[in-house]
């Protein structure tokens, strides 16, 4: 009977000290040492009931062991790596943060990319460390910054919070520089790869100097005398996680040939942008994987130092943009996405408990599967409407009817652009019924669903479910276009004759995953309720106990507590 | 036997006990607390937080704590903030647009201010004409809903107590106790519309605590100096500050004038006003003697209720005062809100003590948050941030408008983010084609996001989550400018040269705190959910088991 008892009281205590370290170590993860925030650039969700089963590494661990939601979605109607990004790290929509797309045509009919700064103090660094400016001052329109994002981001109150002794810092690494200065906002440092010389740079507006940190791993990376790169799959081409329909289909792919069949790809400097085919290969992403390491390694020493790392991993983009969703070369990315994603962990892990670590995975928009492999599937209205074809045939209506050439000045995804100008000098009743021919011949194609002028857009009444509402919140004063254009499911609107673009508010181009991880803190749990990406960047600033992004007015996401 | 006996005792004790324990809860609280802190801004929680160690700390662990409530207004202050808290609704409906407006006819209007001899003051030194009562309030506020439903078996008395009388007016309506603070006296005073004459223990708090009087005074910090509590950056930085003089740490003379300087050359009022009686109220003894001025107040009239609810209003001003001087980010901010913690933890203590714990509810909120200094943001390398100085654009804008249409001074005025029209100058057949144009002059403007003349955003549908919903929300048909201009977030639009404000719908002014705490009620536990100020009073007049205000628009909170 003693015995029992004291055995009881035995298990008692056990109990007691279980449930206490517990919630010390609950407590004591509470503040990530290191945030990283994995942006795979193109990932679709549905890429995941057709692969996730192969996933064995990163990609795998985050899924199983993560808080997965499976209904994320990005809220604006023509989905780009731009906007998709700031969704990310604003928590705000386009037409609040201003980054419409990757570029849009200005109020001088000129097509302005979203990252060029013609002020020569965001000048861009040679990934040997000079600037353009230093060597050729012709370049002024090398400059990049973040100037033309309206509004704050996560990784701006992630520094505003800097609190001595403890070192913060925010660094957004990327193939592309769209992505790394989205991410980076204001005071966070945006690194990126510069095609035409190779090597990660980056610009004077985020460094005074390219920190040696990166000109030496550019050194060690041997960017500057590399002359090939080979594609290695992750398993032999025979295997069972390659068998799907039109793998090896390049009828309709941006290029006619193979790179995973390719013996090398070749860096061949006599091109302008030699490096144009590494981008598009895992070797990339692997160097930018490297490089986050790197990063690490120079810049989280102390223990009371916290770093926000953003990685956007590009290639999955690249690749899928000439191949489309269905490649070969599209799923091997992910495959390899998911090794190297597994190797950045294990490397953090060395060096930091994963109880201080906080990891997000998502993707800025997804991808949808090229038209014409869908008409061959059986989806008959799928279509390619080609742009400069409508743009053509628009100003030869307007010519014939009214005597005005070129009424159109050009187009951007996906909306038209008219010469305002030229139609001012007419009186109101003619302006309007050019107005109303325009958007009429549009409307009368096959594969439009709808076209607004952006007045009447901005004016219209949409529940935020609706699609239509997003290619209202995408519109920014003196960025959108004047003749707006939905397209049907499948089409694409777009000035490319091959490959395929994410240009519609559907399903395969907004839903995205959204996993949160963080060992101790975040424990696995599949969410199916609809959010939206928006709130991922309201939410880390709730878990890092940070200011919200200021613009933002979306909620945390469910399922997360202090 | 005698063991069944006794279980069985012991589970019927048990039972009634926590059967009391949960009927206790469904009854109204005899007291409940309403603790309105003028601009504190969410943003303090995640950064202050783990230095609170007293009330603040209380309600935030045993609270229920809505880590998302914002103010549904795109202009957020004092008086539409404490109207929101008093109505249950938006400035739309109740009318109080901001702290005051230009009317129809081109007047100014201050909110609460009323001439009628009804409302005239009850300070020893009012003039005639100076009256203060609730009558630009287009609806009612929970106050008056609940003075009403007061019966002789359920009485239900409401104290609203404020510095400033618009925050005392705005919670307590027309028919609570209201009670305000009059600067140039140094005295708590009222008006005609809330008491015949003012209420002895009042004129008895104010003989023995006369702050008129004071010429020294000292502000210790909370903790050391040198305590990593102030270990942030830029927090002695006054540069850009209104005054340049260090307040908190220091002895001061109140009335002598070498002791501090102004940087804001359009501040020569408030110069004057700093070496007055007033800079007494920028301090934290300010916030300690409003506190003490609330438990006199319970003292005196919480033992007079027997079998009813006391309502209890106390909205701290100081914080906001001072906020604009020195902004968020300062040393005498920083302090004033540790201070903030200790003397809400005695005054809980306090109200515990003469209501008990199961039977008070404490409620802490604000009225708006406010934005950091432009200038010191910029500093911290946002380039984003920029001061737009509100009367140079408006001499630009007259200068613009006369070269074109040969009008002088067509822009008469402007009250935060909004210009009005000069009604005299501006031929009425040619009103729409002028602002029109003042429009697109104002969208040039770097740091100018949108701009609506009143009747578009009045006819303009926007979505409740949008944030030119919430100007929507504030635009009033009779009361609002001609134009109404959203600036871009960390670019105020204002008079002021130094110092900061809270103008934006950005949720560094509109993102508030708003907890819950009643022994036995209240389950410690954090709320993520979406929810706006406005729903407080709903919450309360369902806690209360009265109906809601008349114009509510919102439902009760959520889990509450």
């Amino acid at each position: 009977m003693q015995k029992n008892r004291l055995s009881s009281a035995f298990i008692c205590i056990l109990v007691l000290c279980a449930s206490l370290l517990e919630k010390i170590h609950a407590s004591d993860c509470k503040d990530p040492r290191l945030t990283v925030v994995i942006i795979v650039d193109q990932f679709a969700y549905h890429y995941l009931p057709k692969l996730q089963n192969n996933f064995r590494y990163g990609l795998r661990t985050l899924f199983k062991e993560g808080q997965v939601y499976t209904q994320a979605y990005h809220a604006h109607g023509i989905p780009e790596t731009t906007p998709g990004h700031h969704a990310i790290s604003t928590g705000t929509l386009p037409k609040d943060h201003g980054a419409i797309l990757n570029k849009w045509i200005n109020k001088e009919y000129k097509k302005e990319c979203y990252v060029t700064d013609p002020d020569p103090n965001a000048a861009v660094f040679k990934p040997q460390g000079s600037s353009y400016l230093d060597s050729c001052p012709e370049k002024a329109e090398c400059g990049k910054s973040c100037v033309k994002t309206m509004v704050d981001g996560l990784s701006d109150q992630f520094m505003l919070a800097s609190n001595p002794p403890s070192n913060r810092k925010v660094f957004a690494l990327s193939l592309k520089s769209h992505p790394a200065i989205a991410t980076a906002n204001r005071l966070g440092k945006p690194i990126w790869f510069d095609e035409t010389f190779g090597g990660f740079t980056s610009s004077k507006k985020y460094f005074c100097s390219l920190p040696e940190w990166v000109i030496a791993f550019n050194k060690a990376q041997k960017f500057s005398t590399r002359s090939h790169v080979v594609w290695r799959t992750m398993c032999r081409l025979q295997d069972s996680m390659y068998d799907f329909p039109d793998i090896k289909n390049y009828d309709y792919a941006g290029y006619n040939f193979s790179l995973v069949s390719l013996p090398s790809i070749a860096i061949d400097r006599k091109l302008s942008q030699p490096f144009e085919l590494y981008l598009k290969t895992p070797a990339a992403s692997q160097a930018l994987i490297d490089l986050a390491k790197t990063c690490i390694t120079h810049n989280l020493k102390k223990s009371s130092d916290r770093m926000l790392l953003w990685v956007s991993l590009s290639t999955l983009d690249l690749v899928g943009h000439i191949y489309g969703p269905d490649s070969i070369e599209a799923i091997d990315t992910l495959y390899h996405v998911d090794k190297q994603i597994q190797d950045l962990m294990n490397f953090i892990h060395k060096r930091i408990d994963p109880k201080h670590c906080l990891y997000v995975l998502t993707g800025d928009h997804g991808i949808p599967p090229m038209p014409e492999l869908m008409q061959k599937r059986g989806i008959p209205q799928a279509r390619r409407i080609m742009a400069q074809t409508l743009i053509n045939d628009m100003n030869n209506m307007i010519a014939k009817s009214y005597s005005l050439n070129n009424i159109i000045k050009g187009f951007e995804p996906t909306y038209f652009i008219i010469n305002k100008e030229l139609l001012a000098q007419q009186d109101c009743q003619k302006q309007t019924a050019i107005l109303s021919a325009l958007k009429k011949f549009l409307q009368d194609q096959p594969g439009i669903k709808s076209v607004w002028t952006a007045a009447e857009l901005r004016h219209l009444t949409f529940q935020p479910e609706q699609p239509e509402n997003h290619y209202k919140t995408q519109l920014y004063h003196d960025r959108s276009g004047d003749l707006i254009c939905m397209p049907e499911p499948y089409c694409q609107i777009t000035t490319y004759p091959k490959g395929t673009s994410h240009l519609s508010p559907y399903e395969y181009d907004t839903h995205v995953p959204l996993v949160l991880y963080q060992k101790r803190r975040i424990a696995h749990k599949i969410i199916d309720e609809k959010v939206w990406i928006p709130q991922l960047p309201v939410t880390l600033a709730y878990l890092l106990h940070l200011a919200r992004p200021s613009a933002s007015t979306y909620a945390i996401l469910p399922g997360v507590e202090q | 036997m005698k063991k069944i006996f006794f279980i069985a005792l012991l589970l019927a004790c048990i039972t009634t006990a926590q059967a009391r324990a949960i009927k206790k809860p469904c009854s109204p609280p005899k007291l409940i607390v309403v603790i309105v802190i003028d601009q504190f801004a969410y943003h303090y929680l995640p950064k202050l937080s783990p230095y609170f160690s007293d009330g603040f700390k209380l309600l935030l662990d045993k609270g229920t704590s809505y880590q998302n409530a914002h103010h549904p207004h795109g202009a957020p202050s004092t008086a539409p903030g404490h109207a929101g808290i008093g109505t249950g609704t938006i400035p739309y409906d109740h009318g109080i647009i901001l702290n005051g407006w230009i009317d129809e006819h081109g007047n100014k209007i201050t909110f609460g201010d009323d001439a009628n001899p009804k409302a005239a003051l009850l300070s020893k030194n009012a003039e005639p004409g100076e009256g203060k009562s609730a009558r630009h309030m287009q609806v009612e506020t929970l106050s008056d809903r609940a003075v009403l439903a007061s019966t002789p078996s359920q009485p239900i008395t409401v104290y609203s107590l404020s510095y400033k009388a618009r925050a005392a007016i705005g919670m307590g309506g027309s028919k609570a106790h209201t009670i305000w603070f009059d600067a140039p006296s140094g005295q708590f005073t009222s008006s005609k519309t809330y008491f015949e004459k003012l209420p002895r223990w009042v004129e008895q708090f104010n003989k023995k605590h006369d702050v008129s009087k004071l010429k020294c005074m000292t502000w210790n910090l909370r903790f050391d100096a040198d305590c990593q509590a102030y270990n942030f950056p830029f927090i002695n930085n006054r540069d850009y500050a209104t005054y340049s003089c260090k307040l908190a740490g220091n002895t001061f003379e109140i009335n002598h004038q070498a002791t501090c300087q102004t940087h804001d050359s359009d501040d020569a009022d408030d110069f004057a006003e700093v070496h007055g009686p007033s800079l007494f109220l920028k301090t934290p003894a300010a916030n300690k003697l409003l506190l003490d001025f609330a438990q006199e107040c319970l003292a005196k009239n919480f033992c007079r209720i027997d079998n009813g609810t006391f309502l209890l209003w106390v909205s701290l001003s100081s914080l906001d005062m001072l906020g604009h001087k020195y902004g968020p980010d300062s040393l005498e901010i920083i302090d004033m809100i540790y201070h903030l913690d200790k003397q809400v933890g005695s005054f809980i203590k306090y109200c515990k003590k003469t209501a008990g714990g199961r039977d008070t509810l404490f409620v802490l909120t604000a009225d708006h948050g406010v934005d950091a200094i432009p200038e010191i943001l910029q500093k911290k390398g946002m380039s984003l941030a920029r001061r737009i100085l509100a009367k140079p654009l408006m001499k630009r804008m007259n200068a613009y408008l006369h070269k074109k249409y040969g009008i002088e001074k067509a822009v008469a005025y402007f009250k935060v983010n909004q210009f009005y029209l000069n009604t005299k100058t501006v031929p009425a057949d040619r009103k729409q084609e002028i602002l029109q144009v003042l429009k697109k002059y104002l969208l040039n403007q770097p740091g100018i996001k949108k701009v609506w003349t009143r009747d578009e955003l009045l006819s303009t549908y926007y979505r409740p989550d949008e944030l030119e919903c919430l100007f929507k929300n504030q635009c009033h048909p009779s009361r609002s400018g001609d134009l109404i201009c959203m600036v871009q977030p960390f670019s105020p639009l204002t008079k002021h040269d130094t110092g900061t404000a809270h103008r934006t719908p950005y949720n560094h002014d509109t993102h508030v705190p708003l907890i819950f705490y009643q022994e036995g009620r209240c389950k410690p536990r954090k709320i993520n959910q979406k929810v706006w100020v406005p729903q407080l009073p709903v919450t309360l007049a369902k806690i209360m088991g009265i109906p809601k205000p008349a114009a509510a628009r919102y439902g009760p909170l959520p889990c509450e």
